[in-house]
């Protein structure tokens, strides 16, 4: 019995590492991911969708495996645990299920009523969006980067403060 | 429908359109729109609804292969939660009518987002409109100031006469210019100072009048506007409320309609004051020395864009030291709400040199700021007083002309000097205007909100029998993601029901909304055969008796607590609620018994001291209807069982619905519902679902081995199970 409860546990609390030798990605017709175990018996488990644990600080290491009922299935310590065919994939995966546009510049920021409309234009083309509670929805996440989450939803990045054009710096400066 | 299409061109189609005989997909070209695909509504074996994190898709199964129909980011979630919702009814009956129904959350006329929950656009709204409804709403009483307004403006008037008598006393009785004697005497000079006495006099007794006024009426104004809200907010939903937090609520009671009013009966008549003193004296000025008054009154414009600047630049400033400061607080704060955390983990140090940043920070923005101002000031003084030297050469010059008198002098440097406040108010007024707007729409962003859950026109209270039936409901928080999906459960009076399962798989929910505290989706809840909708909410509360996991108690005494839920009971029903909970005999132990006073400055209850009492509030008003959220979670197994032998007593021919994780306190139960990714996975007796094996057998068999394994053991007595 002790026994059992121990690798119980420990089934529990291990890593369940996912690397080359013990599986296989590819990617579906549609361009979804899907994931084969290898082993003694090869499984094919899916779709498959990817995770990031630490998402600001490291996004493509400790990338969780789900399959499509949120079921862990593993953890990729990092992408370039894979050969460069399995690394796009990944990556595919990666940009299909996380979408935050890098601001370049902000035009204007309006505040209004309580909400503020924002301007910019970000490395995906030009955009206005506006946020509910601004102090609120702007997130230091880093030494100098900060996500803002929009009314819907939507996220955008500033990575680094310190070389953010300055203009824009200014408009943005006091709800740091 | 349009999905914004990612540049990284995942999506098939800009377009998608969704008609009853199947989807067609389309991309935007220059002339208009190119069809890529058609795809026929039963060639879909099935359609989803798929959240990333900023960004969402629609994605479809055909042909055993998967595809997305269409990507964009976050904003278009509703939309597509939607249309998911439609294709997956057409696609069970393509003839069925669906309504496109997504709620709208972008205001037609200016297409920018609605506040949450609301119908009005806090842009489009006629400001006007708003300012009339919040007179009315807070009973302003505007006819008073009105009247302290015109009274206050006539002795303005008056006081513009004042510094012409002063140019007579001085020209005429001082220092006369002419040596023409005008067979003045010392009395008249005596008459024009008790004249200019009496006039100022006047004026300061207006004065206090005036301020008076606006004091009594902005106060009442602010206490009905306070209580209105607070009627308001109370009367939202649980959904609306939880959206916001307490502070910020406690904080649009208090400051914003503090604001608003203070704008309302202080600002604007000043500012129509202050409008009127500028124009008279200008007008004043240019009938004397049209040049004069030029040059005093052409910087004006500059002045007020240079405090402008001023105010921004030195809002800067001042803004980073206070969030500096804020941010010092907040580890302080951390620190010591958390500091038995600390110690426990021995990171004292670590916590001092967190402080010890922040405070340094704050010391050097502060001595910034400093020098910064102090570098800056005496510049910005210099600059605004200039106009000053300018006028004085000016004026020396023509003095020594003979053109102008010293009084003549004085008296335009007294017209100056009552230009003085109109400027200073011209130049804080876009602020203020800015500050009053925004709370105003805080004000109405709760007064406008549509309750969630509200009475129909015609909601019954009848008295319930307790026969509860959950029909095939569907809900979630969440527009995308269900928590329950078609549950459907009955219970008789009598009945005990308990709910198993996972640590949130949604049995909370369940209860909230047999509670009624959110609206289900879909299916209905049925109490007496009659749709809890339909009942007033005031009927459904004061009949179901609660007892929820998280136990509040109010600062009161422990009698005010229990009896809260019957503030009506006789002292014998309250004591006999707390005896039947176990509460009773704690209570008298207690030097002050029933009359303890409780919260941070009174005694503060064990968890389940608490608990009994929350047990005892909520079968004080006899509710035919009971619900135990993990009632005796707090409990030792003892106390549990005391209460245990209650319960039967108190579950007996009213309708138990109890939530527990101990499997124990559901051995009362005469019906166990088992939860399984909020659906319903088992549903029978103790017995029959021990024997069938499965999720619950599995449930006991876990919890015997902890309680095994943790030294205490499971007074259940094992059924005959053949394993």
């Amino acid at each position: 019995m002790e026994n059992m409860e121990n690798s119980r546990l420990s089934k529990i609390v291990s890593m369940n590492r996912l690397t080359p030798e013990n599986c296989r990605f590819s990617l579906s017709s549609g361009g979804f991911l899907l994931m084969e175990r290898l082993g003694e018996t090869s499984e094919m488990m899916g779709r498959v969708i990817l995770h990031r644990a630490f998402p600001f600080e490291y996004p493509e290491s400790f990338l969780a495996v789900m399959d499509t009922e949120q079921n862990e299935l593993g953890v990729i310590q990092d992408v370039t645990d894979f050969d460069p065919e399995t690394r796009q994939f990944l990556r595919c995966a990666l940009a299909r299920r996380y979408y935050m546009p890098i601001i370049v510049r902000i035009d204007s920021i309006k505040e209004r009523f309580g909400f503020s409309y924002w301007k910019c234009k970000t490395d995906q083309g030009d955009v206005s969006f506006s946020v509910k509670d601004t102090y609120r929805s702007i997130l230091k996440v880093g030494e100098n980067r900060i996500v803002i989450t929009d009314a819907d939803g939507a996220r955008y990045d500033i990575p680094d403060l310190i070389h953010f054009d300055k203009k824009s710096f200014r408009k943005i400066e006091l709800y740091l | 429908m349009a999905g914004f299409p990612l540049s990284d061109g995942s999506a098939e189609a800009d377009v998608f359109a969704v008609c009853k005989g199947g989807i067609v997909t389309a991309t935007a070209t220059k002339n208009g729109f190119q069809t890529l695909s058609w795809h026929p509504m039963d060639q879909i074996q099935s359609v989803e609804f798929s959240m990333g994190v900023g960004c969402c898709e629609i994605i479809f199964e055909k042909n055993d292969t998967l595809h997305t129909l269409s990507r964009s980011h976050a904003g278009a979630k509703t939309a597509y939660v939607e249309a998911v919702r439609c294709i997956r009814r057409l696609m069970e009956d393509t003839n069925s009518n669906v309504i496109f129904a997504a709620r709208m959350t972008i205001c037609p006329n200016c297409k920018r987002p609605l506040p949450q929950g609301s119908s009005n656009c806090p842009r489009c709204a006629d400001k006007k409109h708003l300012f009339r409804r919040l007179i009315q709403l807070s009973h302003l009483r505007y006819w008073l100031l009105l009247f302290s307004t015109l009274l206050f403006i006539l002795v303005s008037l008056l006081e513009l006469v004042v510094p012409k008598l002063k140019q007579i006393i001085i020209d005429d009785y001082i220092q006369p210019t002419n040596d023409v004697n005008r067979g003045l005497t010392i009395s008249t000079l005596a008459w024009v100072v008790v004249l200019m006495a009496a006039s100022n006099l006047l004026i300061n007794i207006i004065k206090i009048f005036r301020n008076n006024t606006f004091a009594t009426v902005g106060n009442s104004a602010v206490i009905t506007l306070r209580g209105k809200l607070y009627e308001r907010i109370q009367d939202m939903s649980l959904a609306g409320i939880s959206e916001k937090t307490a502070g910020e609520l406690i904080n649009r009671v208090t400051q914003d309609t503090r604001e608003i009013s203070s704008f309302l009966s202080k600002t604007l008549p000043t500012l129509v004051e202050q409008l009127l003193i500028l124009f008279s004296v200008g007008t004043v000025m240019f009938l004397y020395d049209w040049r004069l008054a030029l040059m005093i009154l052409l910087p004006l414009p500059v002045v007020i864009v240079v405090f402008r600047v001023l105010w921004r630049f030195t809002h800067r400033l001042y803004h980073r030291q206070w969030v500096a400061n804020s941010d010092a607080n907040t580890v302080l704060y951390d620190i010591f709400q958390g500091i038995r955390v600390v110690k426990v983990f021995g990171n004292e140090k670590q916590e001092i040199e967190k402080y010890d940043v922040a405070a340094k920070k704050v010391a050097d923005i502060s001595v910034k700021n400093e020098t910064v101002w102090s570098l800056v000031m005496p510049y910005a003084n210099f600059l605004l007083g200039l106009g000053n030297f300018i006028v004085l050469y000016y004026v020396g010059n023509r003095i020594l002309g003979g053109e102008m008198s010293i009084g003549d002098m004085t008296m335009f440097s007294a017209y100056v000097s009552l230009l003085y406040t109109p400027i200073r108010w011209a130049a804080r007024l876009p602020r203020m205007l800015v500050r009053a707007t925004t709370s105003m729409s805080k004000v109405f962003d709760i007064m406008d909100e549509d309750p969630q859950v509200a009475d129909k026109s015609t909601a019954v209270h009848p008295v319930i029998q307790g026969y509860v039936d959950v029909e095939d409901i569907s809900f979630g928080y969440n527009e995308y993601d269900d928590v329950l999906k078609h549950v459907t459960v009955s219970i008789k009076p009598g009945e005990m029901l308990g709910i198993v399962g996972p640590s949130g798989v949604g049995k909370s929910t369940l209860i909230n909304l047999i509670m009624r505290l959110y609206d289900v989706r879909e299916g209905s809840i049925k109490i007496d055969g009659i749709d809890i909708r339909d009942y007033s909410q005031d009927a459904l509360r004061s009949q179901i008796g609660v007892v929820l996991q998280e136990t509040f108690l109010f600062s009161g005494t422990i009698y005010e607590n229990l009896a809260y839920a019957k503030p009506s009971a006789e002292r014998e029903e309250v004591i006999r609620a707390a005896k039947l909970s176990g509460a009773h005999s704690f209570i008298m132990k207690l030097p002050d018994a029933y009359n303890t006073k409780l919260g941070e400055m009174g005694y503060t209850v064990s968890g389940g001291e608490r608990q009994r009492i929350s047990i005892a509030r909520a079968i004080l008003h006899n509710p035919r209807i009971l619900i135990l959220d993990e009632a005796t979670s707090s409990l030792d197994t003892e106390t549990e069982k005391s209460i245990q032998d209650a319960f039967t007593n108190l579950i007996q021919d009213r309708t138990t619905i109890a939530i527990a994780h101990r499997l124990s306190t559901l051995r009362n139960a005469t019906k166990l519902l088992v939860l399984h990714k909020g659906r319903v996975a088992e549903i029978g007796t103790h017995e029959e679902l021990m024997r069938s094996n499965g999720i619950y057998y599995g449930l006991v068999m876990a919890q015997r081995q902890m309680s095994r394994m943790v030294g205490t053991d499971e007074k259940i007595k094992p059924p005959e199970d053949k394993t």
